[in-house]
């Protein structure tokens, strides 16, 4: 199948990008900005999407960049899943987020295929979504007006929905660096082991205080569950003050599905997701325990 | 005398080529001024086709022609084994995809724009999707005929009998889902006349003479004006034995006169290539206390589809390998293939034995936990040996390794046992671990017909030998093993045969590509032509050494006296010898193995002279939280006679087991819902267990040099022994296929609720 016919710009600073994406917008032209292009490329010879033009912003070196500032790191948008999965500044300050990246497809889509693409994209199945939700990551945006800064849950109105404008740019992920005692896991269910689709994916960070035997904070949340990413707080708040226990791990895991079902509703996939997120909130929750 | 090349991991002819992305196949062929074809398919399941409205779609610019039924030249009608099947739909459509007008283009999106030009006026008639509706007496019927295709019965003692003097019987419903074969190389060819007018297709094919034979009528032109070229083909499965682009290439460039070329997107393949068929089997099986199987009885549904292709192989092969291999003096089995609306379903990698395999298996170990006896012990005790009788009536004389197979894998099983119970689940891990085993039988060749492979070779003056089969090697190695016993019978190197393949003027008809026959029956045709070459060079040689011709033997090319060594004649000598100008050597061989009819009421006769004998153990984790089955260790003992190339056999092996882990864990085709690989799943190298293949090598007398088939055998095994190995795990039988994380998860929890 052939591919719409669009114009392709690209162009080599952010400012000419905006730019772009303003003409485009004040002309009433659909345009479409291509990263690495793992989820634009299909779409297009899908023809779900016909844009009038593309604006490929590969090109634009300061947007790969991830630079460490004060208490907080800032990854660029074009920061490729490979790289998230291997720098070290990364697995250091956000292992969670590395090891979400390393699940992403097959190793031909994390060379190519980008965080700001996976976050624009807005997939409900993206899995480096939870790991940014529990990093308590910001978004910069970049307009012609200006910059605006929002927390990631700010940032999804629904499946594929976000508040980013039309001649708005993702130009940076900021994410505060996390306690040192926190322990976070990051666990994918999907149909197979690789190319696949998460069925489910969650993403935890929690401090178990072994002296007081008190879990002292916990963030949990679980992607592909909901129609947004959201913290599962009901789960978190059985967590938190208590002890490690059967009881309180199984009362997690019911809070958590029960937030789950009363955020999307019941659907034909809850018979089976409802009791899979909460026996997967306990397994996350007791690995990372484990870590320490 | 020891082989030199047969057993040999020879490389794969063109195997570089291959690696490094050179092999050129069907879409890579670039020719020049070639019109681009797209098809107009059918948008409802079943349909009268009132009017096809073109004028519109030939009126665009770059439109060369648009074609439909009324323009077919010749018969509008194929099928390979029943003719159901139009090449554009005359009267009716009978699935979401059926052909209905053909468009040659200038440009791919020319060709887009017209198919959107085109305007059918099709009246939806009532579509049946399920065979249980499709056999209701009061059924609108898809084909004139009606909606059952095919019966196929075995029976064989007194069943009734049987199950009264077992002890203990089993009866259970399996079902199976419909399945895509998933080659990497979708469909494709390109198609020209040449200077004399004769059409040339150059296209990815498992079989270019039955592409030659269905295309002649279509066309209605003398055999010698069309010919069909197999380009290198990137697998087939099954898939790539009906023709596919064949007719709309050959129609357009031999309407056009002009060169054309046809790709399918992966889309395009899915919506209108051959499935799997989904079978419904009931299955009963009685044995006696002390473990010695009875009876067995079978009811047998297969969905064929909207066209017949091959479902009548499909019930029929399901029939006869239903007890598995295992001696059950009792057994009575009918089978049908059923018409319904949905996707078409032809060959795909083992004929229903995979799918039958579920249930003879799965029924296998039942009755071994209920007698108490481990599921090696018990299938020992009624596996196959020499002297065994089939249900067929077919007394087995040779090359029966099912035994070995089973005693093969048996330290495996006891290794993998002892490490679960050496490694108990932890808390809050989920995991639970199972070991399965299954084993099968698979009749080589076609079933109960005639299906002969024919070879020539020549050897000229200069001692080049040239080999010419009619076999298409797609992927699976063909040509190698083929060369193989080529120059193992002829006592040549192995890089000294040329090889011409699978091109309907220079070679003679090898038959399919299909039922693991190519090294068993064109292997023998092969061995015999170069007998016939072979005995004439020693002839000659003989003369020349001036000794008996049984003196004479030929070892990497030197011809020699026995006992006398030194007395060394090269090969091309010896050819050359008396040979005048333009004189070759010309060797011959057709090889047709023995095979009955079987009887319509009993299906009594001979239906395969050869069988290849397979078992299996796989040791599986599956997460009791999520349902996910996980295939650790796989060890698959294969019976292939003779291993002609083991590094080919081993690779059949580990794609078998690849194949299996799909049908049995993930795959599952939705009729109009199934679009492409984004939700049809299949294994990835991350899904693939550690696997051990074991090659025993029990010889078939009629073999070459013993050998017999192994690429269906390779898969049969796999899902089965997966199931019995979640049952393992979880205490739970799994009925149907995929054993996905629902289906898993919804078992375990049934077990904990009660």
């Amino acid at each position: 199948m052939s591919i719409p016919h669009f114009r392709y710009i690209a162009p080599q600073t952010l400012e000419e990008a905006i730019g772009l994406l303003r003409m485009a917008k004040e002309s009433g032209k659909r345009a479409r900005v291509l990263a690495g292009g793992t989820d634009l490329m299909v779409q297009l010879r899908a023809h779900e999407i016909t844009p009038d033009v593309v604006i490929d912003i590969s090109g634009i070196k300061r947007l790969s960049r991830v630079d460490r500032m004060g208490n907080e790191i800032q990854i660029g948008p074009l920061v490729t899943h490979a790289s998230l999965a291997t720098l070290d500044l990364i697995r250091e300050y956000a292992g969670v987020l590395s090891e979400a990246a390393r699940t992403v497809g097959s190793p031909q889509i994390r060379n190519l295929g980008t965080l700001g693409g996976n976050i624009v994209n807005a997939s409900p199945a993206a899995d480096t979504i939870p790991a940014l939700v529990i990093l308590d990551a910001r978004l910069a945006l970049r307009g012609p007006e200006g910059e605006r800064i929002l927390p990631i849950t700010d940032f999804f109105k629904g499946p594929y929905q976000t508040v980013i404008e039309k001649d708005e740019l993702l130009t940076g992920v900021i994410i505060p660096l996390p306690s040192l005692n926190g322990r976070a896991v990051f666990l994918k269910l999907a149909r197979r082991k690789a190319v696949a689709i998460a069925r489910m994916n969650l993403a935890c960070m929690l401090y178990y205080d072994r002296q007081k035997e008190i879990f002292e904070w916990v963030r949990l949340c679980v992607g592909s569950s909901t129609p947004k990413p959201v913290r599962m707080t009901q789960a978190e708040k059985v967590l938190v003050g208590n002890a490690y226990t059967d009881d309180v791990l199984q009362e997690a895991g019911r809070a958590a599905a029960e937030q789950m079902v009363a955020l999307s509703g019941f659907r034909s996939s809850t018979a089976y997701k409802k009791p899979v997120v909460g026996d997967l909130v306990i397994r996350a929750v007791h690995l990372a325990v484990e870590k320490g | 005398m020891k082989n030199r090349v047969v057993g040999e991991r020879v490389a794969r002819i063109g195997i570089r080529d291959k690696v490094t992305g050179h092999a050129r196949y069907a879409a890579d062929l670039e020719i020049k001024n070639a019109l681009v074809l797209k098809v107009f398919r059918s948008p409802v399941a079943h349909g009268r086709v009132k009017k096809v409205m073109t004028e519109k779609a030939a009126a665009l610019e770059g439109v060369a022609g648009v074609f439909t039924a009324a323009d077919i030249p010749g018969e509008n009608l194929y099928g390979i084994i029943n003719r159901d099947q139009t090449v554009l739909a005359s009267e009716k459509v009978r699935f979401v995809g059926d052909p209905v007008a053909l468009v040659a283009a200038e440009t791919e999106e020319i060709a887009e724009a017209a198919l959107k030009a085109i305007e059918a006026e099709i009246t939806p008639l009532p579509a049946l999707f399920d065979p249980a509706d499709a056999m209701a007496p009061d059924a609108p019927a898809i084909h004139e005929k009606g909606n059952i295709l095919f019966t196929r019965k075995v029976a064989r003692g007194d069943i009734e009998k049987g199950f009264a003097d077992s002890d203990l019987i089993i009866e259970e419903t399996y079902e199976t889902r419909m399945l895509e074969h998933a080659y990497l190389e979708p469909e494709a060819g390109v198609a020209y006349r040449d200077e004399t007018g004769c059409v040339v297709l150059l296209v990815t094919t498992q079989n270019p003479h039955a592409d030659h034979a269905q295309l002649v009528p279509i066309l209605n032109v003398a055999p010698d004006r069309l010919r069909v070229i197999q380009t290198e083909t990137g697998g087939g499965f099954g898939g790539k034995l009906d023709i596919s682009v064949q007719p709309f290439l050959a129609l357009a460039a031999y309407l056009l006169k002009r060169p054309v070329r046809m790709v399918y997107s992966r889309e395009e393949s899915f919506m209108a290539s051959a499935k799997r068929h989904p079978l419904k089997i009931r299955m009963k099986t009685g044995a006696s206390r002390e473990g010695k199987l009875l009876a067995m009885e079978s009811e047998i549904t297969a969905d064929t589809g909207a066209y017949g292709s091959y479902g009548i192989a499909v019930a029929t092969r399901s029939a006869v390998h239903a007890t598995g291999p295992y001696n059950v003096p009792n057994v009575s089995v009918i089978s049908r293939a059923v018409y319904t609306n949905n996707n078409w379903c032809g060959a795909m990698r083992g004929f229903g034995v995979p799918q039958i395999a579920i249930a003879h298996e799965s029924q296998m170990d039942k009755l071994a936990q209920r007698l108490g006896l481990d599921p090696i012990t018990f299938r020992l005790k009624n596996a196959f040996e020499n002297g065994s009788v089939t249900p067929t009536g077919q007394r087995l004389e040779a090359s029966v390794g099912i035994r070995e197979t089973l005693k093969k894998i048996r330290p495996y099983y006891q290794t993998f046992r002892k490490e679960i119970e050496a490694n108990p689940s932890r808390r809050y891990d989920g995991v639970r671990h199972g070991v399965g085993v299954a084993s099968m039988w698979y009749g080589i060749g076609n079933t109960g017909h005639p299906n002969p492979s024919s070879a020539q070779m020549e050897v000229d003056r200069d001692g080049v030998v040239t080999l010419y089969t009619g076999a298409a090697d797609i992927g699976q190695g063909s040509d190698t093993v083929l060369v193989q016993i080529a120059a193992e019978t002829l006592g040549l190197p192995y890089e000294r045969i040329r090889l011409v393949r699978a091109d309907t003027t220079l070679t003679t008809d090898a038959g399919a590509t299909s039922a693991s026959r190519q090294t068993y029956i064109s292997g023998r045709a092969v061995q015999e032509a170069a007998l016939e070459i072979k005995r004439i060079l020693t002839e000659k040689a003989a003369g020349l050494l001036k000794v008996p011709a049984n003196m004479v033997a030929c070892e990497d090319g030197v011809f020699f006296p026995q006992f006398r060594e030194f007395q060394k004649i090269p090969f091309e000598e010896v050819a050359r010898a008396g040979l005048k100008k333009g004189e070759k050597i010309r060797g011959e061989g057709v090889f047709n193995p023995e095979t009955t009819s079987l009887d319509p009421e009993t299906g009594q006769g001979t239906p395969y002279s050869t069988y290849a004998y397979a078992s299996q153990v796989s040791l599986v984790a599956v997460d009791e939280v999520t349902g996910q089955v996980t295939v650790k260790r796989t060890v698959s003992a294969h019976d292939v006679g003779k291993a002609v190339n083991p590094a080919n056999v081993e690779g059949q092996i580990f794609s078998g087991v690849a194949m299996g882990i799909g049908m049995g864990l993930f795959e599952q085709f939705y009729p109009n819902k199934t679009k492409s690989f984004d939700t049809y799943l299949i294994p990835t190298a991350m899904d693939m267990p550690e696997i051990t293949p074991i090659i025993i090598e029990v010889p078939e007398p009629t073999g070459p040099f013993g050998a017999k088939g192994v690429g269906e055998p390779a898969l049969i095994p796999t899902a089965p022994a997966i199931l019995n190995a979640v049952h393992d795990a979880t205490g739970r039988w799994v009925h149907q296929i995929p054993a996905d994380l629902e289906t898993i998860r919804e078992l375990i929890s049934e077990q904990e609720g009660g």
